[in-house]
């Protein structure tokens, strides 16, 4: 017996069907633009702000790579310094895993293998005891300072900001955005200063449009100070935690 | 899971505030001079996309068929996304707008009622010839634009074909993703006991649907793979020859069922693999005593030894740019994983846990090999990065074995061995993603084992 002719092969029993593409029109150019022409008050910012983003590291204000932060040594967590929301700072810690450089989503991740480390206890009441600390000694000057303002905007856009588990690593990935207020909070201008035909840039990008889009207005910003959150500039960042 | 996750990214958010803090000093100064207030947003939440998938509407004349699917497409299609793990498909019960109204722009105020993200309709119509045409659009809900539209025309029976078709598109333009929906899994389908094993060829949709058997059972048929960029597959066959059984590999071109066999192979116990390119091979031969990785260049039929030494040395595979090999070796005791260029150079050892390592496959975006493991009396299914590093078992059972990626590097397949009972015991294939979160198994006529995963059929663009 030979099986030279391997069994009854038969490319019809396959009934590869063809599919036709009759249109594909992709992308139909954006048709609600919300970007109007800008006011004549930001024209003389905007000659010194565009050159210098978006890879303005120095000014930037927080981290790019939070990658291994070692437990043992309490310094940096979060201080509770905003009062009217203290219950948004929670104040737990991540495990840690500085092993190797974690994805997006990499607590989502299952693993068979081990159990994600634990802090123990006495680190938690440690770092506790440093943000009551914080938290008092801030609180003291606590005033509607520009820093508080950046609070409240960045407390509400987290708020509306989702992106799915699992996406391409995100390196590179910061979406540099120019929102205008109007006086009330709602935002009336979003303007993306980088556009890239990354696939998977564009839908960081478009992340960072849906939540501007979704919160629409800012609450609990004040008007006194307005001049000085007309105009915010946002960097969005996907941190890998 | 989940709470670990939300309050990572609640310190994180907590912790760019505490530098925005530290750094406002500086920001205050910036803005005596007139720069606006900058703020990096650091936080938001990782959560499937919340996507809106309306039935479909028809146009013009329309039959029961037509008319069932209008719901069946856009369950395949949400069924498809779903089990991605990226989005999540909101209750129909909850549209405010009727299929039928959706045909002009859809009012977007009544999907961000619902959170709405995306919102996905089409239109289905009558064509010749039991044709069928799907016009399907996609928007997005908040920027109140759209985000894709495309038209399809198949025969109505093959109408799962258009629905994986725009699963695709849809998943491609929602994550910067290669989508991997219109695929199929090609395996080895086994009856019968011990003694009289009957192992056939078969093949099937992504999702386990238009089930084929491909060889009549005959003939001994084992790990096929396929091409990556062709609907190729190499297979691995025991020819029986007056000498004895002769085991060969095979090349079979899916879309003109042409067989060619490549040639005899003692001593080869898997089939090979292909390079990203398609044009070469990688496999081991077993000769005097020792296993070696090869290289055969598929048009010249010229090998090229790539490993030396008393090692045995198996199961190799490339990386998606062609540029290393991963394989699995014994050249320090127990088998573990190993990483060297394509010219059997600069070998270096990825695999340190417990256990042995076996079959490791380099997923098509890069990131990852996957991997089988046998620690502690299990296999399980593991993940690492092409380093070594971020091991992670992502599946585990009394026999688990022979993952395959499918195009994009998003999920993978493989199959697991079950207990039934006593004497009895079922093998099945399995589909899970990379996060570990979601496996499932795809439901197939007999038992079914070593399974490969084909990349994309293209689709003629008129």
């Amino acid at each position: 017996m030979i099986f030279y002719n391997l069994p009854s092969f038969k490319s019809n029993a396959l009934n590869y069907v063809s599919v036709e593409i009759i249109t594909s029109k992709l992308e139909e150019p954006v048709k609600k633009e919300i970007i109007k022409p800008n006011r004549p008050e930001i024209k003389p910012l905007k000659k010194e702000i565009i050159p210098s983003l978006p890879v303005d590291k120095p000014k930037t204000l927080a981290i790019d790579k939070p990658v291994p932060l070692p437990i043992d040594k309490p310094v940096i967590k979060q201080t509770n310094n905003d009062v009217s929301d203290s219950s948004k700072i929670v104040p737990d810690l991540p495990p840690t895993k500085p092993i190797f450089k974690k994805d997006v989503f990499d607590d989502m991740l299952k693993n068979l293998a081990e159990d994600e480390p634990d802090l123990n206890s006495e680190t938690i009441k440690e770092l506790k005891k440093v943000n009551a600390e914080n938290v008092t000694s801030k609180n003291s000057k606590a005033s509607i300072s520009p820093h508080l303002i950046a609070m409240k905007i960045a407390r509400q856009i987290n708020q509306n900001w989702t992106r799915p588990p699992g996406l391409k690593n995100s390196d590179d990935m910061a979406v540099p955005v120019r929102i205008r207020l109007r006086i009330d909070g709602t935002i009336i201008n979003i303007r993306v200063l980088n556009r890239s035909s990354d696939p998977t840039y564009i839908v960081y990008q478009e992340a960072a449009e849906r939540a501007l889009n979704r919160l629409k207005k800012f609450d609990g910003l004040p008007p006194d100070k307005y001049s000085s959150w007309k105009i915010v500039e946002l960097n969005f960042i996907p941190v890998n935690p | 899971m989940k709470n670990i996750r939300y309050s990572n990214l609640s310190f994180f958010y907590s912790l760019s505030l505490f530098l925005i803090i530290i750094l406002s000093a500086f920001q205050v100064k910036s803005q005596e001079d007139g720069t606006p207030l900058r703020i990096d947003i650091t936080g938001g939440k990782i959560q499937p996309m919340p996507i809106a998938i309306s039935f479909f509407s028809t146009k013009g004349e329309i039959n029961e068929n037509i008319k069932t699917l209008t719901k069946e497409i856009p369950d395949l299609i949400a069924n498809n996304l779903v089990n991605s793990g990226f989005f999540k498909l909101l209750d129909r019960q909850a549209y405010m707008q009727k299929p039928e109204a959706l045909v002009n722009r859809p009012k977007f105020r009544d999907w961000r009622i619902i959170d709405a993200q995306t919102l996905i309709f089409g239109i289905i119509s009558k064509k010749p010839q039991d044709k069928i045409s799907v016009s399907v659009q996609m928007w997005d809900v908040y920027g109140e634009r759209r985000m894709l539209g495309i038209t399809l025309s198949i025969k109505a029976r093959s109408w799962r074909r258009i629905a994986h078709i725009i699963s695709d598109k849809v998943y491609e333009r929602l994550t910067g993703e290669t989508g991997y929906f219109d695929t199929r899994i090609v395996y080895v389908s086994e009856t019968g006991d011990q003694k009289n094993k009957v192992k056939r060829l078969a093949i099937m949709d992504q999702d386990g649907a238009n089930h084929k058997f491909l060889t009549d059972g005959k003939s001994l048929v084992l790990t096929p793979r396929f091409s990556p960029n062709q609907q190729l597959i190499t297979f691995f066959a025991y020819r029986n020859l007056k000498s004895g059984l002769k085991p060969s590999v095979y090349i079979y071109e899916l879309s003109t069922g042409k067989i060619d066999i490549l040639g005899e192979f003692e001593g080869m116990s898997f089939a090979p693999r292909f390079s990203p390119d398609g044009k070469k091979l990688v496999m081991s031969l077993a000769q005097n005593g020792s296993t070696n990785i090869h290289l055969m260049d598929l048009k010249t039929r010229n090998l090229k030894q790539l490993t030396r030494g008393r090692s045995i040395d198996t199961s190799p595979s490339f990386s998606p740019n062609g540029k290393m090999i991963v394989f699995n070796s014994d050249r320090s005791g127990g088998r573990n994983l190993y990483i060297m260029s394509n010219r059997g150079k600069d070998l270096k050892r990825i695999s340190f846990g417990r256990g042995s390592y076996a079959t490791p496959v380099w997923s098509p975006r890069g990131d990852y090999i996957a991997f089988t493991k046998f620690t502690r009396g299990r296999f399980y299914i593991g993940l690492m990065r092409p380093d070594g590093t971020a091991e992670r078992l992502i599946a585990e059972g009394y026999l688990a074995e022979g993952p395959t990626w499918a195009p994009g590097g998003r999920v993978l397949s493989f199959f697991r061995q079950t207990q039934k009972d006593d004497e009895t015991f079922k093998t099945r294939i399995y589909v899970i993603d990379i996060t570990g979160n979601r496996e499932r198994e795809i439901i197939t006529p007999e038992d079914a084992s070593d399974p490969a995963w084909s990349p994309k059929y293209n689709v003629r663009n008129n």
